[in-house]
């Protein structure tokens, strides 16, 4: 196990610096920032000084070193619009996209869990076929142009949620189901088939043959094991879900990193994107490794791979 | 499409038969005609609208703004109706399709050519080559695909050839992937290890009896991105990190017409709806050929 530790660990960490070395270049890419800042009559004098104020007149290895150095003390410099450090207002975001996309991922699971039990004991194979059609409608939708239905259905039309914001319970639920449905063709096809491959098994034989009903053993005895594939393949798709966040926040005008980043991107504010990008980057990472680790505690064969 | 040698002498009737068959899974279930159906909707639209006399996806005219669908003014009808500046939506719609999937079969291309590339070399060189491709793809998977985009778009400036270009290099990871897995195991047959001892280059090694073997399953993932990535690029346009005014795009469109949602929804609807046709017509085609391919492989003795 510890080995295990050490070398996903070390995985994780080496992401984060291969992130940020990239993040680093692409800036320096992106060309002079001292000339995005100051205004357009500025003297060359003005230019020189700013350069030297940002050490942008230093080698690049320096640059480079320098940037790792302030970014292990947690600056990310400050942003070019609004005159704090970026990290601040990323963080400021930080709960409002974590709160969105743990409900949609929360939500997403109970969801998938109710309607693969629904698939499964339903009589009916017309319902069976027409919630998987569903789930495959939804998920050939893109996750902006759903948020713009529901907005249409339960903002415009019915007028029972709101479409903008962030504030009371009723805010979250249009972003959360949003997010949530997303993955939900693929979470009943894999719950549906773990279930499957539980009936064949002996131990079902013989649950049935002590003569119980289908119910309870699918629900008592099939139901635990076929969930660890479901849970497993959730926690991967965790951080697609983080993706998909960002564009869900902009249609909804949720106050999360996500638009942050839109936003800052439209205002050239680049350090502020790039802040939101590694934290977002960060998030990510922290989320598979979590999501590794705990797989390993539930099932020892994973160690040893 | 056999995962033996390369069959050049392969009869010509042997692309009719997979076409053939094809045709034949389309005609065999509902779900295939569906797609089929919506498919050729979406390729009407793009081909046959800019043809039609009154295609025009450019001219303002604040006179006949927010026109509904099929509302007649002046003489003219709007069969799709107008956004706000009056401009119409049928020729904007259609336009739209043209730019998408224009940058989506471009990105796929792009994606395609650097993925199977890297993947074969790596593949068939492994050690340090392949540590390398391996790790830049972990990198890259390590950063959700949207964020990348967003980051290097917005420091690269957006127009159709950033695009296009930044959407095939950060999906070339699946392609790669593939190709590695099927070098590595190709490597080791006897056609391959017979040319080596032959004396062959890696290169031609790798042009001759790689390339040709893992083309056929390359195509087929393709087909499964082209999906993918369309919706990428809506994404981006109606983040406004995309495609820029005045060229019209699905995405843009939405994002306009999101404005207007409580006056005229169809301004939003529309394009939406025309992303979903095309994005599920390529969906389900694709995944008959991928089980397609994935028979083929099963069964060697076919078409070789």
């Amino acid at each position: 196990m510890l080995r295990f530790l050490a070398r996903r660990l070390t995985q994780s960490v080496l992401t984060v610096f291969g992130v940020l070395t990239a993040a680093f270049f692409l800036v320096r890419l992106a060309g002079d920032p001292s000339v995005l800042l100051l205004p357009v009559e500025a003297t060359d004098k003005d230019i020189a000084l700013l350069r030297s104020e940002l050490g942008l007149d230093q080698s690049l290895p320096v640059q480079y070193g320098k940037f790792l150095l302030n970014v292990l003390q947690g600056d990310l410099g400050l942003s070019l619009r609004q005159r704090v450090p970026a990290l601040d207002l990323v963080l400021e975001r930080l709960p409002a996209t974590l709160e969105l996309a743990l409900t949609a991922f929360v939500l997403g699971l109970v969801l998938a869990f109710v309607v693969g039990l629904v698939m499964r004991l339903t009589p009916s194979p017309r319902l069976r076929a027409a919630i998987m059609w569903l789930a495959f409608i939804r998920q050939a939708i893109p996750v902006f142009f759903f948020g713009l239905l529901m907005i249409l259905l339960f903002s415009v039309t019915l007028g029972w949620l709101p479409s903008l914001g962030r504030g009371t319970i009723y805010h979250l639920i249009l972003p959360a189901v949003t997010l949530a449905t997303y993955e939900l063709a693929l979470y009943l096809r894999l719950f549906n088939s773990a279930l499957g491959e539980q009936q064949g098994q002996d131990y079902v034989r013989t649950a049935y043959a002590k003569g119980q009903t289908r119910t309870r053993i699918i629900l008592r005895h099939m139901l635990p094991n076929a969930l660890l594939p479901l849970v497993t393949i959730a926690g991967i798709n965790l951080g697609m879900l983080l993706g998909s966040a960002v564009v869900t926040e902009t249609v909804f005008s949720w106050p999360g990193v996500g638009r942050l980043i839109v936003q800052s991107v439209s205002q050239r504010d680049y350090p502020v994107v790039i802040a939101g990008v590694l934290m977002m980057s960060l998030v990510f990472v922290l989320i598979n490794l979590t999501v590794d680790l705990l797989y390993a505690v539930l099932d020892p064969r994973v160690r040893l791979s | 499409m056999s995962i033996a040698t390369a069959d050049k002498t392969a009869p010509a009737t042997h692309r009719f038969a997979w076409l053939r068959s094809g045709l034949h899974i389309i005609g065999q279930s509902y779900s295939m005609m569906f797609a089929a159906a919506l498919l050729a909707a979406v390729l009407l639209l793009i081909v046959l609208v800019p043809l039609l006399p009154g295609y025009d996806p450019y001219t303002q005219n604040l006179a006949v703004s927010l026109a509904a669908p099929f509302e007649n003014i002046d003489g003219r009808t709007y069969i799709l109706g107008t956004d706000t500046l009056g401009r119409d939506l049928l020729s904007r719609a259609a336009l739209a399709g043209r730019v998408s999937l224009l940058i989506g079969l471009s990105a796929v291309i792009i994606s395609l050519v650097v993925g199977v590339f890297l993947g074969l070399v790596a593949g068939f060189f492994r050690g340090f080559v392949e540590s390398v491709v391996m790790g830049l793809a972990d990198l890259q998977l390590s950063i959700p695909r949207v964020l990348l985009l967003i980051a290097v778009a917005a420091i690269v400036g957006p127009s159709v050839v950033n695009l296009t270009v930044l959407l095939g290099l950060t999906s070339w990871v699946v392609y790669g992937r593939v190709a590695r897995a099927m070098a590595l195991s190709l490597r080791e047959r006897e056609f391959v290890l017979s040319a080596v001892t032959q004396g062959a280059s890696a290169t031609w090694n790798i042009r001759k009896h790689l390339l040709p073997n893992v083309l056929p399953q390359m195509l087929i993932v393709g087909s499964f991105e082209l999906g993918q990535i369309i919706v990428f690029e809506a994404s981006l346009s109606y983040l406004g990190l995309g495609i820029q005014p005045p060229l019209p795009s699905w995405g843009m469109m939405i994002s306009e017409g999101q404005q207007y949602l409580e006056i005229d929804p169809w301004i939003a609807l529309l394009p939406g709806i025309a992303i979903f046709m095309l994005v599920t017509g390529v969906q389900i085609l694709s995944q008959a050929f991928t089980s397609e391919g994935q028979f083929d492989l099963a069964s060697p003795q076919k078409g070789t």
